[in-house]
């Protein structure tokens, strides 16, 4: 069915449209929908096959539905029939294969006047990701069946899942050089240089009264991220209430608002605060180590006894101390983010405490900080003793 | 000339074509199709599937830029960039340059096929 032309079973039907019909009534029309979906398919298709990105497939979808509701509108002007209309709408139209055109280009138009890049790093990049999946030598003795059935689960365990690739391709780093550019271009810019693909999320930016695609950038940097770049580019049409997140390898820009989005920003890593704090280790093997080596039996029992019993008594102060300590270390990670943002004041984002292991669950940027944080008390910590 | 020589002439230069439809300013798909619909003699039928992919070449190529709007119903208009109207510009030259030698090379075979009126009265 998908094979980029629009089948005529669509004109089936035109009877079962009102005369007069409007456009909200056409859009609800089942030779319509099945026009659009036969059309999306075919540009899905084919922006996959030429690495386009979802939002030129949205683009081109919403040309389609413009150009259609102007030619049926007109159709109604000039009085014609319902077949009649829809079948000169269909010519207007044209094929799917034509549309797909417009997906099949090669995308290589900003290495003209207004962008330059530097791919050194994504070349390094891809270098290291070679690396790291392996490279059989040459002159290897071409795999038995049963070593080729073995192997094969590994090289799809060594194959990074899409989310990987993208956060290698946003970590990649490019030379900017936008100036008063639409978005619309940065993003073009973007998914050419760093091979990302991006969707749009128009609907919540239009919430926000945020023309995404055409509000005008500037960029003028060297060497930085793409997750950078793309970072400074939300900042500069959203203020703050756009973002991005990545889901199966896309990139969707939406507002910092959808609960999507949201979701998304959560991430739990544990970090291993136990130098930091400390930990009392168990009393008993202490004391066992403190009276290895007595002759005496019962002396050697009450001995034991004695240093367990003090043992506990300090490990309860120790635990007790610990405890503090780590609630303290909580009070001060949590210093890494805005105060709203931990659930106890209502926010989503949380620390919890577990023998030094300090379990995190915050947005990718606090824990950045958090990471930051820890270094320096660290640091702190070894002038301390060096001192 | 018949009509169908005139429409093969002009699909080979659609994407001339179609940027001359933005010389008088902003246009959306629409009326940039009804436009050619209605052009020279019967006009050139271009789908919306032919012109969607030749505007997004243009404006990949900045020779025109677009922009929503939402305002009654959503409506892309596509309008010339300084690129598109200097490449506008040096196109039509080139074409009229070729056609006015075209004219000069064809004007004497035509001549001949006229007939002489001294024939005529014989």
């Amino acid at each position: 069915m998908n094979d980029g032309k629009i089948h005529p079973e669509v004109k089936s039907g035109a009877d079962s449209l009102p005369a007069n019909a409007s456009w909200p009534e056409l859009e609800e029309w089942l030779p319509w929908r099945s026009w659009r979906d036969e059309l999306e398919k075919a540009l899905r298709k084919a922006a996959a096959n030429a690495g386009a990105s979802p939002w030129e497939v949205e683009e081109l979808l919403q040309e389609a539905e413009a150009h259609a509701c102007e030619a049926w509108e007109h159709a109604r002007k000039r009085r014609l029939g319902p077949a009649e209309a829809w079948e000169t709408l269909r010519i207007d139209l044209g094929n799917a294969a034509g549309w797909s055109r417009a997906l099949a280009r090669p995308n290589e138009w900003w290495k003209g006047k207004v962008m330059r890049r530097t791919m050194l790093a994504t070349a390094a990049a891809a270098l290291c990701f070679l690396g790291a999946l392996g490279v059989t030598p040459t002159d290897a003795p071409p795999p038995t069946l049963r070593t080729a059935q073995a192997d094969e689960p590994a090289a799809k365990k060594a194959e990074p899942a899409a989310e990987e690739q993208t956060a290698l391709r946003l970590n990649s780093l490019v030379d900017v050089d936008l100036q008063d550019a639409p978005m619309a271009d940065a993003l073009q810019f973007l998914r050419d240089v760093g091979q990302l693909q991006f969707f749009v999320n128009r609907q919540q930016l239009a919430g926000l009264g945020v023309e995404a695609l055409e509000a005008p950038v500037t960029l003028q940097l060297k060497r930085i991220k793409a997750s950078t770049a793309l970072d400074l580019a939300l900042q500069q049409i959203g203020g703050g209430e756009v973002g991005y997140y990545v889901q199966d390898g896309i990139v969707f820009i939406t507002a910092t608002q959808d609960p999507r989005f949201q979701e998304r920003q959560l991430e739990v890593r544990v970090y291993n605060c136990r130098d930091l704090l400390r930990i009392p280790v168990l009393p008993k093997k202490r004391a066992a180590e403190e009276v290895a080596g007595g002759a005496d039996a019962r002396a050697l029992a009450d001995k034991a006894l004695k240093i367990v019993e003090q043992r506990l008594a300090d490990e309860s102060t120790g635990l007790l101390a610990a405890h503090e300590e780590s609630a303290e270390l909580i009070r001060v990670l949590q210093s890494a983010g805005p105060s709203q943002d931990w659930e106890e004041q209502g926010g989503t984002a949380s620390i919890k405490a577990f023998n030094g292991l300090m379990t995190v669950r915050t947005k990718p940027e606090i824990h950045r900080n958090i990471e930051s944080l820890l270094k320096m008390l660290r640091e702190s910590v070894k002038d301390e003793l060096l001192n | 000339m018949g009509k169908s020589e005139t429409k093969e002439w002009l699909r080979g230069s659609l994407d001339l074509v179609v940027l001359s439809t933005l010389a008088d300013g902003p246009q959306y798909g629409y009326l940039i199709q009804k436009k050619l619909k209605e052009g020279v003699d019967e006009g050139v039928k271009v789908s919306a599937g032919t012109l969607y992919p030749i505007l997004h070449k243009l404006e990949a190529d900045q020779l025109i830029r677009s922009r929503w709007d939402e305002e009654a119903r959503p409506r892309k208009w596509y309008e010339l960039t300084a690129l598109g109207r200097t490449r506008l510009t040096e196109q039509a030259r080139s074409w009229t340059q070729s056609a006015d030698f075209i004219r000069r090379l064809l004007a004497p075979v035509l001549d001949a096929a006229a007939p002489r009126p001294r024939e005529a009265q014989s």
